[in-house]
C-alpha cells in the first residue's frame, strides 16, 4: 500500500513537473485526486484494510494528497506566472506613438486677454458693465463734454445710423449710463465690449475693435489713486518688474488726462516693440471732468473719480507678439489653436 | 504742426539737444511724433568740382567726367548732362546713395567705361519742380566732399507733433515757444512790431462791414499799395519747406509765414478787384455758387460765411479764397485780412465742402481773438521789409463783441486735492505763472487765475490742476491706491456665459470674434426672405465698405464664413463658436435690441486626424447633444422642438428650440445648396441660441444635492413599434407620466425602421429604470408596471411590443 502510495506520488510529481500549461494541471488533479482518481480509488479500497491499519494508510493518503495538492498549486503559481509574462510580453505596445487626445476647445486670444483684465480690476472691487453698441450721440459725445461741432470729434470718425445714433466710437458712454444709474453712490467698473471706428481694416486699424473702460467714482478719488489702481493693473498684466509712466494728454472727458505706458519687456534695451523708446502705450485716462461727473448728477465738490480706456487688441498684439490686426477676426484654425 | 528747429531756436534761447527737448515736450503734454533730420535726405550727396569733361567714344551724348569730391577722392562719372563746365561745384550721389526720391545709386558701366555715382539736378535733390541740368553751386566758398545738405543750409531738425484737440495754440511758433519756455521754466518775450506806413490811409481805400457778427465776431485788414509780385527769400522758403508748406511767391509766402508764427491764418486778396473796395462778410444765400482757388465750383448754403464785396462772395471765409480776387502777377494793391470766425461755423463748412484747410483747421480749433491785429501787423512789417508792397496808413478793425480773458477763482488746496498732491501755494502760483497765466492770489490760499484767449481750452479748476500736473510732472505724483469696501463680481448672466465658453471648449469647440456688421446681401445669400425678421436689418447711414453695410441680425453668416475661410486653407475639420451681439430693430424704441447670441458651427471630423483616431464626422446628433448639454448645464427647463423652417437648413434635418413657448434658437444640417454657396465641401451644422432670453428662463443658479438611491433599480427594456410620426420624446414624457415617482429614467437605446418593421413604422428601444425612494421593488410590481405602461402606451399611439 505504500509502495503504491508512493509510486502514486512520484508519477504525479513527475507529471506535475513537466506540464506547462494550467490546464494540464486540471487534468492532472482529476487522475490522481479527482473521484475516479488513483488515490481516491486507494481510499475506496481501505474497506478491505485491517481496522488497525487504517488510521496509518489513510494518514498516509492525506499525506499524499496535501502533497499533490502543494505541488499543484506551486506549478500552477509558476504557470500562471509565466502566462501572465507571456500575455504582457504580447501586449507589448509602442511607446512612442502618439497618444489619443480628447478634442479641446481654445478660447479667442482676445477673450483670454479680456478675462485676465477682468479677474485684475475685479479683485480690486471692479465689477463688469455692459451697455449698447449702437448709441445715442448724446450719450456717446454729448454727455462726455464733446457738444457738437466740437473739434475733438475727428479724433473719431464715426459710423452713423441715423442723424442721433451711431456705432458708440469708445466704450465712454458706458461710463455716463453707470454714473447716471449709480448717483450719488460710489462706482467701481469696468465695461468691455466692441467699438467702431470709420477706420479702413489694414495691418494695425479694424472698424470693429475691443475696449475695456474703467470707472471709479468716490469721495476723495485723486490723480494719485488712478496712478495707483493702474500700476498694480499694469504689474499683473505684464509682470511685477514693469514700471508704468504717464504723459499728459487730452480727452474731452477727463482732466487732468494722461496716456499711460509700461515699461517694455526689454527692460529699456530698446527693442522693435517699443520702436527703441524703452516704453509702450497701452491706455488713456484721467480724472473724470468736473463737467461731466455734473451732468451725470454727481457733484464734483463732494465727488471724483477716474476714468481709463484701453484696446484689447493692442494688448493682446503686445502680450503674444500678433503683429496683424486681422488675424483676430480671421480665425484661422492654426491661429486659433495656439492660445 | 512741424516745428523748425533752427527757427524755434531763433525765438527762444535753447540750450538743450533735440532730443532732450523732444523728450521734455511729450512728458509734459506736447507729444513729438518724430524728429524728422532734413539732412538725412541727402545722405551720401556730396559736394565735387569739375575736374575734366571728355567725350565718351562709344556714345556722343554721354560726357565722362571726373569730379573732385574732397575726401571721397576724385570720381569717374558718365553723365548726358549739357550744362557742365569745368570748375563747376555741383552735387555728387555717391555709390550706394539714396535720392530723396527714393532712387538708388549704384556704379554702372557704361558701354565698357565705369561711373561711380551720379551728378543730381535741381528736381533731383527736390530744390525745384522741374530741371534743365545739373544743380550747379554759386557760391564757391563751399569746401569740396561735404553734404549737399550743409551747401544747401538744409541741417534743420523738425520736431514733428501730434497735438490734441485742446492745443490749438500750438499750430503757431510763438505758441509752441511760449510752452517750450514753461517747460523749460525759461523767459520768452515776443519781439515788439515795428511798421513803416505809407501813402493813402486805409479808411480811404477800403471798408468792412461785418453782417453776421454771431459767425464773425472781429475782421480787421490792411491795405498795401505798389505791390511787387516775386519769389521770397530763402530764410522763408526754408522755413515754410520745414513747416511742410510749398514757397509760391513772396505774398503767399508771407501770409502762410505768419500763420505758422502767430497761429493766423491770413488772406490777401486783390483789391482791385473787390468791387467798391468793400468787404461784408455775411452768410452766403442759399445754393450760392462760388468758384475757389482749387478750380472747383462750390455750391454754399447759409450755414456758410462768405467774405464778399456788395455784388459776388470773394471767398469762403476761413476755409478758401475764391478765383476772383485772386492775387496775381499783375496785383497792384492789395487788401490783407486777419478775422476772428465762430470755431463751430468753420468746422460745419470745412466739413460741408470737405476742404481742411491749413486755415480751416486752425480756425475750426480756435485761434486768438485778440491776437488778429498783431499777426495783422506782422504781415504788414514783412511785406514792408521784403520790398513787396508799401503798407498804407492804419488798419480796419471790426470787433464789435470783444472777447475777454476767463478768470477761475479757485484754491490750492482745491487743487492738490483733485491732484493727491501737497504742492505749495506758491509753486502752484509759479506753474501757472509759467504757462503765462495771471494768479492773483487772495485770503486763505484762494487764487484768481486770468486764462489768456490764446488758451480757450482752460475754463475749469481742473484745466488748471492739469497745467499744474504737467509741469510738477505726471510722475512726481505718488500713486495711491484707493480704499473701498466694493467687492467686484459676476452677474449671473456673465456666469452663464463663462459656463457656455467652459462646456464648449471643454468638448472641443473654439471660440472666434467675427464683425458685427455685414453686407446688406448676407440675408439674402442665405436664403432668408426679405420679408423674415431676420433680414430686417439697421443699415448704416454711410457704410465704411459694401461688405460692412449693415449690423447683423443672427451669427450665421459670419460662421459660416469661419469655415469657408478655413476650407479655402485646406482646413476643413473645424468645430467653433462665438458670444455675441445681434442687433434687431424695435419700433417704437429710439435704440435697437441688442441680444447676447451663441452661434456654433461644425464641420468635418470630430476629432483631429491621428492614426488611432476615429474619422468619424459631425452630424445632426452631435450637434442636437451640444444643444441638449448646454440646456443641462445651464439648469434649463426642457425644451421643446419642432422642425425648422429656417431656409438655411436642411428641412429634415433641423429643429426650431422653444422654451415656455417662445423660440430661442435654432439648429440642424446647413443645407446643401447653401453650403455650396460658402464654397464649403464637408456637411456643416450650425446652432444658435439667444442667451439673453435663456437667461430671463433659467430657473436658478442653486445646486440642490439629491441623497443617493439607498434601494436597487429594476432595468426592464422595452422595444415598441409605433408610427414614424410620434416621437421618442412624447413616448418617454407619456412612460414618464403613467409610472410617475417609480420611473427613474428612460433611455433610448435603438431606433429602427426598415424591413422588419411594416412601412410608415418603426421600432424605437427603450431602456426603463425603475426605482423606488422607499422599498426594494419586486418583479411582480415592475411586471404589472409594464403591463400597465404597455396597455396606455397602445392605447394612446397604437403601440405594439416587437415580436
Amino acid at each position: 500500500m505504500k509502495e503504491q502510495l508512493d509510486k502514486i506520488s512520484h508519477e504525479a510529481l513527475d507529471e506535475i513537473n513537466v506540464s506547462n500549461e494550467s490546464t494540464q494541471l486540471n487534468e492532472i488533479r482529476v487522475k490522481y485526486l479527482g473521484k475516479k482518481g488513483s488515490l481516491t480509488s486507494i481510499l475506496r479500497g481501505m474497506g478491505n484494510l485491517k481496522p488497525e491499519e487504517r488510521p496509518v494508510i489513510g494518514e498516509l493518503v492525506n499525506q499524499t494528497r496535501q502533497r499533490i495538492e502543494d505541488l499543484l498549486a506551486e506549478r500552477g503559481r509558476i504557470l500562471a506566472d509565466q502566462e501572465q509574462q507571456h500575455k504582457l510580453a504580447s501586449e507589448e505596445l509602442d511607446i512612442f506613438l502618439p497618444g489619443r487626445k480628447s478634442s479641446v476647445g481654445h478660447g479667442h486670444p482676445l477673450q483670454l486677454v479680456l478675462e485676465d483684465i477682468e479677474e485684475i480690476f475685479m479683485g480690486m472691487g471692479f465689477s463688469i458693465a455692459e451697455g449698447p453698441e449702437i448709441e445715442t450721440d448724446y450719450y456717446n459725445f454729448e454727455a462726455l463734454n464733446l457738444p457738437q461741432d466740437h473739434p475733438a470729434r475727428d479724433m473719431q470718425d464715426s459710423l452713423y445710423i441715423t442723424q442721433d445714433i451711431l456705432l458708440r466710437t469708445q466704450t465712454s458712454p458706458v461710463q455716463v449710463r453707470t454714473m447716471e444709474r449709480f448717483c450719488p453712490g460710489p462706482i467701481r467698473i469696468i465695461a468691455p465690449g466692441r467699438v467702431y471706428r470709420r477706420d479702413a481694416l489694414d495691418a494695425t486699424h479694424s472698424p470693429m475693435f475691443n475696449q475695456v473702460e474703467g470707472l471709479l467714482v468716490d469721495k476723495g478719488v485723486t490723480f494719485g489713486d488712478l496712478k495707483g489702481v493702474l500700476t498694480v493693473f499694469a504689474k499683473k498684466l505684464f509682470g511685477e518688474e514693469r514700471q508704468i509712466r504717464l504723459r499728459p494728454s487730452f480727452f474731452p472727458f477727463t482732466e487732468p488726462s494722461a496716456e499711460v505706458d509700461v515699461s517694455c519687456g526689454c527692460a529699456g534695451k530698446g527693442c522693435r516693440v517699443c520702436k527703441g523708446t524703452g516704453w509702450l502705450e497701452i491706455l488713456g485716462s484721467g480724472s473724470v471732468h468736473p463737467k461731466v461727473l455734473k451732468m451725470s448728477g454727481y457733484d464734483p465738490a463732494k465727488v471724483s473719480g477716474f476714468a481709463f480706456g484701453m484696446g484689447v487688441e493692442r494688448i493682446a498684439m503686445l502680450k503674444y507678439g500678433i503683429k496683424d490686426i486681422r488675424v483676430f477676426y480671421e480665425n484661422d484654425w492654426r491661429f486659433l489653436n495656439q492660445f | 504742426m512741424r516745428v523748425s528747429f533752427e527757427w524755434l531756436s531763433r525765438l527762444i534761447d535753447l540750450d538743450i539737444s533735440v532730443k532732450e527737448l523732444a523728450d521734455k515736450m511729450t512728458m509734459s503734454g506736447i507729444a513729438v511724433e518724430e524728429i524728422e533730420d532734413q539732412a538725412a535726405k541727402y545722405e551720401g550727396i556730396v559736394t565735387a568740382k569739375v575736374l575734366s569733361l571728355d567725350k565718351h567714344q562709344q556714345a556722343d551724348n554721354l560726357l565722362i567726367v571726373k569730379a573732385d569730391a574732397g575726401l571721397w577722392g576724385v570720381k569717374q562719372i558718365i553723365t548726358a548732362a549739357k550744362n557742365l563746365a569745368i570748375g563747376n561745384l555741383v552735387p555728387l550721389a555717391l555709390s550706394g546713395a539714396i535720392l530723396p526720391d527714393g532712387k538708388k545709386i549704384d556704379e554702372v558701366n557704361f558701354k565698357g567705361v565705369l561711373s561711380q555715382g551720379m551728378f543730381c539736378s535741381g528736381a533731383e535733390l527736390g530744390l525745384e519742380k522741374e530741371s534743365t541740368g545739373i544743380w550747379i553751386f554759386t557760391d564757391h566758398s563751399i569746401k569740396l566732399g561735404i553734404s549737399v545738405a550743409e551747401a544747401l543750409g538744409e541741417t534743420d531738425q523738425v520736431l514733428v507733433l501730434e497735438l490734441t484737440a485742446n492745443r490749438p495754440d500750438c499750430l503757431g511758433m510763438i505758441g509752441v515757444a511760449r510752452e517750450v519756455a514753461a517747460i523749460l521754466d525759461k523767459k520768452f518775450m515776443e519781439k515788439p512790431i515795428t511798421l513803416k506806413e505809407e501813402g493813402h490811409s486805409v479808411e480811404q481805400q477800403a471798408k468792412v462791414e461785418i453782417v453776421d457778427v454771431d459767425l464773425c465776431p472781429r475782421y480787421a485788414a490792411r491795405v498795401v499799395n505798389g505791390v511787387k509780385i516775386g519769389p521770397s527769400p530763402r530764410w522763408i522758403q526754408q522755413r515754410l519747406k520745414a513747416a511742410g508748406v510749398r514757397p509760391i511767391n513772396n505774398i503767399v509766402d508771407i501770409t502762410n509765414y505768419v500763420m505758422l508764427e502767430y497761429n493766423q491764418p491770413l488772406h490777401a486778396f486783390d483789391l482791385d478787384h473787390i468791387a467798391e473796395h468793400h468787404i461784408k462778410v455775411r452768410r452766403a444765400a442759399a445754393a450760392e455758387k462760388l468758384v475757389t482757388l482749387d478750380d472747383i465750383e462750390r455750391e454754399l448754403t447759409p450755414e456758410n460765411l462768405l467774405i464778399a464785396d456788395p455784388q459776388n462772395g470773394l471767398c469762403v471765409a476761413g476755409v478758401m479764397g475764391g478765383c476772383t480776387s485772386e492775387i496775381t502777377d499783375q496785383t497792384q494793391n492789395m487788401l490783407l485780412e486777419a478775422a476772428y470766425f465762430s470755431p463751430s461755423s468753420i468746422r460745419r463748412t470745412a466739413k460741408q465742402l470737405a476742404m481742411k484747410t491749413e486755415a480751416a483747421i486752425r480756425f475750426e480749433r480756435g485761434i486768438d481773438p485778440n491776437g488778429v491785429l498783431k499777426a495783422l501787423n506782422r504781415a504788414a512789417q514783412l511785406v514792408e521789409e521784403l520790398g513787396a508792397g508799401k503798407v498804407a496808413k492804419g488798419y480796419l478793425d471790426q470787433y464789435p463783441k470783444v472777447i475777454s480773458p476767463v478768470t477761475i477763482h479757485t484754491s490750492a488746496s482745491r487743487i492738490n486735492e483733485w491732484l493727491g498732491t501737497n504742492i505749495p501755494g506758491a509753486k502752484i502760483k509759479d506753474y501757472l505763472e509759467r504757462v503765462t497765466f495771471e494768479v492773483k492770489v487772495e485770503a486763505h490760499d484762494n487764487i484768481e487765475v486770468t486764462i489768456p484767449t490764446y488758451r480757450q481750452d482752460v475754463t475749469y479748476m481742473a484745466d488748471l490742476a492739469e497745467e499744474v500736473a504737467r509741469l510738477y510732472g505726471y510722475n512726481n505724483i505718488t500713486a495711491t491706491i484707493p480704499e473701498s469696501t466694493m467687492i467686484g463680481s459676476l452677474t449671473s448672466f456673465q456666469k452663464m456665459q463663462q459656463n457656455c465658453r467652459k462646456l464648449l471648449q471643454g468638448i472641443g469647440v473654439s471660440e472666434v470674434m467675427t464683425y458685427s456688421l455685414y453686407a446688406a446681401t448676407a440675408a439674402e445669400r442665405l436664403g432668408i426672405a426679405s420679408l423674415d425678421s431676420l433680414a430686417n436689418t439697421i443699415h448704416l447711414m454711410v457704410p465704411l465698405n459694401e461688405e460692412q453695410a449693415v449690423m447683423r441680425t443672427n451669427l450665421v453668416h459670419h460662421l459660416l464664413e469661419v469655415l469657408a475661410f478655413n476650407t479655402r486653407r485646406r482646413q476643413s475639420d473645424i468645430s467653433v463658436y462665438e458670444i455675441a451681439r445681434v442687433y434687431w430693430p424695435k419700433s417704437g424704441e429710439t435704440l435697437p435690441e441688442e441680444p447676447l447670441h451663441l452661434g456654433i458651427a461644425l464641420m468635418g471630423r470630430k476629432r483631429e486626424i491621428g492614426w488611432n483616431q476615429s474619422r468619424e464626422e459631425v452630424d445632426f446628433f452631435d450637434a442636437k447633444g451640444i444643444v441638449e448639454l448646454i440646456f443641462e448645464r445651464l439648469r434649463l427647463p426642457e425644451i421643446i422642438l419642432k422642425p425648422s423652417t429656417q431656409p438655411f437648413f436642411h428641412p429634415g434635418q433641423s429643429a426650431d428650440i422653444y422654451l415656455n413657448r417662445k423660440m430661442v434658437g435654432f439648429f440642424g444640417q446647413i443645407h446643401p445648396n447653401i453650403g455650396t454657396r460658402y464654397e464649403l465641401n464637408k456637411r456643416a451644422f450650425f446652432i444658435e441660441l439667444d442667451l439673453s432670453s435663456l437667461d430671463e428662463r433659467r430657473m436658478t443658479d442653486i445646486i440642490r444635492f439629491e441623497p443617493l438611491p439607498k434601494f436597487p433599480a429594476v432595468q426592464r427594456d422595452l422595444a415598441l413599434v409605433v408610427s414614424t410620426e410620434i416621437t421618442a420624446q412624447a413616448i418617454i414624457a407619456k412612460i414618464q407620466e403613467i409610472i410617475g415617482d417609480l420611473v427613474e429614467k428612460v433611455d433610448l437605446f435603438d431606433v429602427y425602421q426598415g424591413e422588419q418593421v411594416e412601412k410608415g413604422r418603426r421600432s424605437l428601444a427603450f431602456s426603463i429604470t425603475y426605482r423606488s425612494k422607499e422599498r426594494t421593488l419586486n418583479d411582480n410590481e415592475v411586471n404589472e408596471l409594464q403591463q400597465k405602461l404597455l396597455a396606455n402606451l397602445h392605447q394612446e399611439y397604437g403601440a405594439l411590443v416587437r415580436g
